[in-house]
């Protein structure tokens, strides 16, 4: 060993300062390397059983707020296997976040379930993680101003309706998935109602918190992309495009009136 | 008689049931973290509950005693969570949770020393400038101490509190199990602390695990009724501090709402018992 580095070995010994001692403390909480040579001993209790009740809150706190944030992951695929993945999930420093940023600790899980090898075989988990993960942020968006009735019936009735935009509740999030969400919700809500099946079939889901209670919309095709196409910016006009001629204004009204019953606009502007 | 001084840890189960019931109570805290979306049902029903009771905001992820410093998007978070909630009280712990910009969900113990010092007096004074008060200090729950320590935890509290201005918030439990877990006298501990600075009380309940055949930890689990020490010892704080905003905290297999309200009874009945003995001079006011 090089004589620098062994003399820094060994002042690291004797100087413990503070930025050291917390790297120390969190490696050894996490379980990357236990430095415990700056806890006091007191007693028979070791070092490490003393680490060990910060290490069991930690990961405790974080499989909980997983199991809090995905409640249908937790049923289909059990408690124990379920806490196993996020037990493996917490344990990646890279899924951690910030103490600003602890709202959206859990959003990787879905890809990550993806790949956890127990489970990597269900395919539709993935996307229902997902779903779980918009329900969570949906209930948890700021409140916004909804946008008056009588503002958007005037913009409709405007000639130039085609350029105006729509700014969208931000409780609103879209997702599409090549299986049948419906139906594992369907399961999930009623246990005894058969088996998921693993065909695909393609799902095209709104989410959006109408009267503080959060709503999981499994919408036509058409509606979801129109819808969808507003929320990324396009003005009316752009995304009417998806319609073919001979049900544009059905779909439109359609749409409208998703968009009206569920609260989702906050603003119509030109 | 000090119902106004008495309240309670409110907790996500309980907030509608609370505003329906409405029921006799001074004040509720709520965690700050839980409410920094600004967003969502909780929220509301909170700004509904703000209308009948003062609420105190105690947070869990300030990270007050991190070598990196304070989190300024989280300070700038709850500086507007306190434009909506107007609260009579903030407050945050002595530990952190922060480092290399992970955060780790428990409150972390750190080595009562100068530098310890200068790091807390650093975050605590830049957090009070930017909200623009005082902030409360919440003294930890540990299970171990730190061989760099060179002051006890109420000699580096009196210090720091003195440095700052910032008040303490005496868990009056934490200060039980701690005692417990690292062989100091909490009673000690109790008159060591500076009567100046309290500006509020929790008391909990806590467990123990056996770490050994002989040999067990207590834990801060807020998963029980608050037990006869730690009420003795609460009895005892109040003798000293006075009668200060006193609150019990359940997190944990969170019971009935009346389960949680009739602990704060207990917290009423000490305060009023320590009144009429203090307010008849011929008897002695028992602290022990």
């Amino acid at each position: 060993m090089p004589r620098q580095s062994k003399m820094n070995q060994v002042k690291r010994w004797f100087v413990h300062n503070l930025v050291t001692i917390q790297e120390d403390l969190q490696d050894s909480i996490l379980g990357i390397n236990a430095k415990l040579e700056s806890i006091k001993q007191h007693g028979n209790i070791t070092s490490s059983q003393r680490i060990k009740i910060h290490s069991d809150t930690v990961f405790e706190n974080f499989i909980n707020s997983l199991k809090i944030t995905y409640p249908g992951i937790w049923k289909l695929i059990g408690e124990n296997c379920a806490k196993g993945a996020a037990l493996a999930y917490s344990h990646d420093t890279n899924n951690l976040v910030s103490n600003s940023e602890i709202r959206d600790f859990g959003e990787n899980f879905p890809e990550f379930l993806k790949e956890f090898e127990s489970v990597k075989h269900l395919k539709y988990l993935k996307d229902y993680a997902t779903l779980e993960w918009l329900r969570y942020r949906s209930y948890q968006a700021p409140n916004v101003q909804i946008a008056k009735l009588q503002n958007i019936q005037s913009a409709f009735e405007h000639s130039c309706i085609g350029s105006y935009k729509i700014s969208f509740n931000k409780s609103a999030f879209f997702l599409k998935s090549e299986y049948p969400l419906i139906d594992i919700q369907s399961l999930l809500d009623n246990p005894d109602s058969g088996n998921i099946s693993l065909k695909k079939q393609e799902s095209f889901v709104a989410i959006c918190r109408v009267h503080k209670k959060v709503e999981t919309l499994f919408t036509e095709k058409q509606i979801w992309i129109f819808l969808r196409a507003l929320s990324e910016g396009k003005t009316i006009g752009t995304a009417m495009e998806i319609f073919t001629q001979d049900n544009v204004s059905n779909q439109i009204s359609k749409a409208i009136g998703l968009m009206l019953e569920k609260q989702m606009i906050s603003k119509i502007t030109k | 008689m000090h119902d106004h001084l008495v309240g309670i840890g409110l907790r996500s189960p309980h907030l509608f049931q609370f505003i329906d019931e409405k029921p006799n109570i001074g004040w509720v805290e709520v965690h700050s973290e839980n409410y920094l979306s600004l967003g969502g049902n909780d929220f509301e029903a909170l700004l509904q509950i703000r209308k009948n009771y003062p609420i105190s905001l105690h947070g869990i992820g300030m990270s007050l005693g991190s070598s990196s410093g304070v989190c300024h998007k989280h300070l700038s978070q709850l500086e507007d969570l306190i434009k909506d909630i107007d609260p009579f009280m903030i407050s945050d712990h002595l530990s952190w949770s922060v480092n290399n910009g992970i955060f780790l969900p428990d409150l972390l113990p750190t080595p009562f020393n100068d530098e310890s010092l200068e790091v807390f007096s650093r975050n605590i004074s830049e957090t009070q400038n930017r909200l623009k008060r005082q902030i409360l200090l919440e003294n930890p729950s540990t299970y171990f101490e730190f061989t760099e320590s060179t002051y006890s935890e109420a000699e580096f509290l009196n210090i720091l509190l003195t440095k700052t201005g910032a008040g303490m918030l005496l868990d009056v439990n934490n200060v039980y199990i701690s005692s417990l877990n690292n062989g100091f006298s909490a009673s000690q501990y109790i008159d060591d602390i500076n009567p100046n600075f309290i500006k509020e009380i929790h008391v909990s309940g806590h467990s123990v695990k056996k770490v050994s055949e002989n040999d067990a930890l207590y834990i801060d689990s807020h998963d029980s009724k608050v037990s006869a020490p730690v009420w003795n010892l609460y009895k005892k704080s109040i003798c000293k501090f006075g009668k200060v905003p006193s609150m019990i905290e359940w997190d944990v297999n969170i019971p009935k709402l009346s389960v949680i309200l009739s602990e704060a009874d207990k917290i009423k009945t000490y305060m009023d018992n320590a009144t009429s003995k203090q307010d008849e001079p011929s008897q002695e006011v028992v602290c022990a």
